[in-house]
């Protein structure tokens, strides 16, 4: 069980707060909707306030060592650059066994499970001799895939799959994906500017706007309900200011007074939307 | 490496692969009488982004306006089709915004061909279908021929004419929009659309390209059923061939009757 309750970032993500968690989430937003930063809060990268629920176990509140115990065991990143996880100056092979090291002392089946992920997700297994600028980037991807779920973490990070490639090779990363989900116990947060990425991966979709969360539910590709979503599968979304209330309220088709105060987040069973189009939900 | 002759017209869009490297380094541009244009009336619009200059908008097509010998007129015309604020410097811009400033230049000055990058795969996805608009409004409306590159076929629906090529090597030309090229198909099948929980992709391999023969043939499902077809494949750079409408640039289509163009 996986729950993030109000995780902050100063200027960032303003309340982030997530309390289903069976299966995968998808996380779509722009490229300026700061979902990034909910993975660097989520890896104590950044400063952040709130909390993030492993089995119970506040990971946020976890001192910097125990924390380190968690990373690639319990919670791990499939980054959208993959090179940043791999430093030149060892081959492959040496970070599965280093990750490894770094939770225990026997270290012996390092190998032989770095073979098996890298064979599962359709790599050669000479990979594991590279260094990672030998890497073409499906296979940086491929490996960072690997790398990120060998120890079955309970929650993977996967960021914007799609950057740096072109459209045949994300096809190749989403199949590897999601071959890999059905032989790993991990749930999968995926957070990624394309609905078609999220559509395959996710049982549970977040839509966030400029670090905010505007809508989320099981649905929310099929039906979407806030204007700003409609607009974003439907692909007449212009690049607007920051709205005052709503976010969206500067360029919203529906927008009125009403919207330049906070709207409420509506519950409307099994999908939640912050806007106020839906006055007749939030009066019960 | 030599390119292959191509011809434009209308709204010419070139899919596929590392092209607009290829094709803008040599570029020797003929007009329909065979006379070479002359090429300060062809504009190259290029993919990179990143280089904004800190200028206003207004002051960018202003000074587009001098270098091209355009008029006023034409830039207030530039600023009403692109619908930006034309106070907004282009560090602050959107790269949406910043390309659509970038194609608007197209409609300064005097105009023989234009040639655009692709700007579209530098734009952040929800943003590339209204900079699509953009630029289909202003091509519209210079009225010159156009070559775009595109890497992505999921915004092939505007072009006139679509060219599909990998590494300056033309493997398609089509003016509708019945594909027959085994790259061109799996460039096709390789645009992602919303679709059902756990649903795979039909392409599981990435494309490799190679220097002999036909440069698609290591990633060819067609070229690997057949054993006799993937030799000439391997062995012999194919002849281009008409297929219904298109002229297709494979050995799987050849047959002794073939209208054989080269």
């Amino acid at each position: 069980m996986i729950e993030f309750d109000c995780l902050r970032v100063t200027g960032k993500i303003d309340c982030f707060t997530l309390r289903q968690m069976d299966g995968n989430v998808g996380i779509l937003g722009e490229q300026n909707s700061n979902k990034e930063y909910i993975v660097k809060a989520s890896m104590k990268q950044v400063k952040s306030w709130g909390r993030l629920y492993l089995n119970g176990v506040d990971v946020l509140a976890l001192k910097d060592e125990e924390f380190k115990s968690y990373l690639w065991v319990k919670i791990s990143q499939i980054p959208s650059d993959p090179y940043v996880l791999f430093s030149e100056l060892y081959d492959i092979r040496s970070h599965f066994v280093e990750i490894v090291r770094s939770h225990s002392d026997h270290s012996h089946y390092a190998e032989d499970l770095a073979l098996e992920y890298i064979k599962l997700l359709g790599l050669e297994t000479s990979v594991l001799d590279k260094y990672s600028f030998q890497l073409n980037p499906v296979e940086a991807k491929k490996a960072s895939i690997a790398l990120a779920s060998f120890l079955n973490p309970e929650l993977i990070f996967v960021e914007d799959i799609g950057c740096g490639l072109n459209d045949t090779q994300v096809n190749v990363i989403l199949n590897s994906l999601l071959d890999l989900e059905s032989v790993v116990d991990s749930s999968f947060m995926i957070l990624d500017n394309d609905p078609a990425v999220i559509s395959r991966m996710a049982d549970y979709v977040v839509v966030m706007l400029k670090g905010e969360v505007i809508e989320e539910g099981s649905e929310v590709l099929s039906y979407p309900l806030h204007p700003y979503t409609q607009a974003y599968l439907g692909g007449y979304l212009r690049p607007s200011p920051l709205g005052k209330g709503c976010k969206f309220s500067s360029s919203c088709p529906f927008s009125s007074v009403k919207c330049l105060q906070n709207p409420p987040y509506v519950d409307l069973g099994g999908k939640k939307v912050k806007c106020n189009l839906y006055p007749w939900v939030s009066k019960k | 490496m030599n390119i292959d002759k191509i011809s434009v017209k209308g709204i010419s869009c070139m899919l596929g692969e590392d092209n607009e490297r290829y094709f803008v380094q040599q570029v020797n541009i003929f007009d329909d009488n065979g006379e070479p244009v002359d090429l300060s009336k062809v504009r190259y619009i290029p993919s990179n982004l990143r280089d904004k200059p800190p200028v206003s908008f207004q002051n960018f097509l202003q000074r587009v306006m001098y270098k091209v010998k355009g008029n006023p007129d034409q830039v207030i015309r530039a600023v009403e089709v692109s619908g930006l604020n034309p106070g907004l410097k282009l560090t602050e811009m959107d790269n949406s915004e910043v390309a659509v400033a970038y194609i608007s230049t197209l409609l300064i000055g005097e105009l023989r061909l234009a040639l655009v990058g692709d700007l579209f795969s530098k734009v952040d996805d929800p943003l590339k279908p209204l900079v699509i608009k953009q630029t289909y409004k202003v091509l519209k409306e210079v009225g010159v021929d156009s070559l775009l590159f595109l890497s992505s076929a999921k915004y092939i629906g505007f072009c006139d004419k679509i060219l599909v090529a990998a590494r300056g090597k033309l493997m398609e030309e089509a003016l509708g929009k019945e594909f027959y090229h085994p790259y061109t198909l799996t460039l096709i099948n390789s645009v992602l659309r919303i679709g059902g929980r756990g649903e795979r992709t039909p392409v599981n391999n990435q494309i490799t390209f190679s220097d002999v023969g036909c440069p698609f043939h290591d990633s060819c499902e067609l070229s690997r059923r057949d054993r006799k077809l993937r030799i000439k494949c391997i062995l012999d750079e194919p002849k281009v061939v008409r297929v219904a409408e298109n002229r297709v640039k494979c050995w799987y289509f050849l047959s002794e009757n073939d209208n054989i163009f080269d």
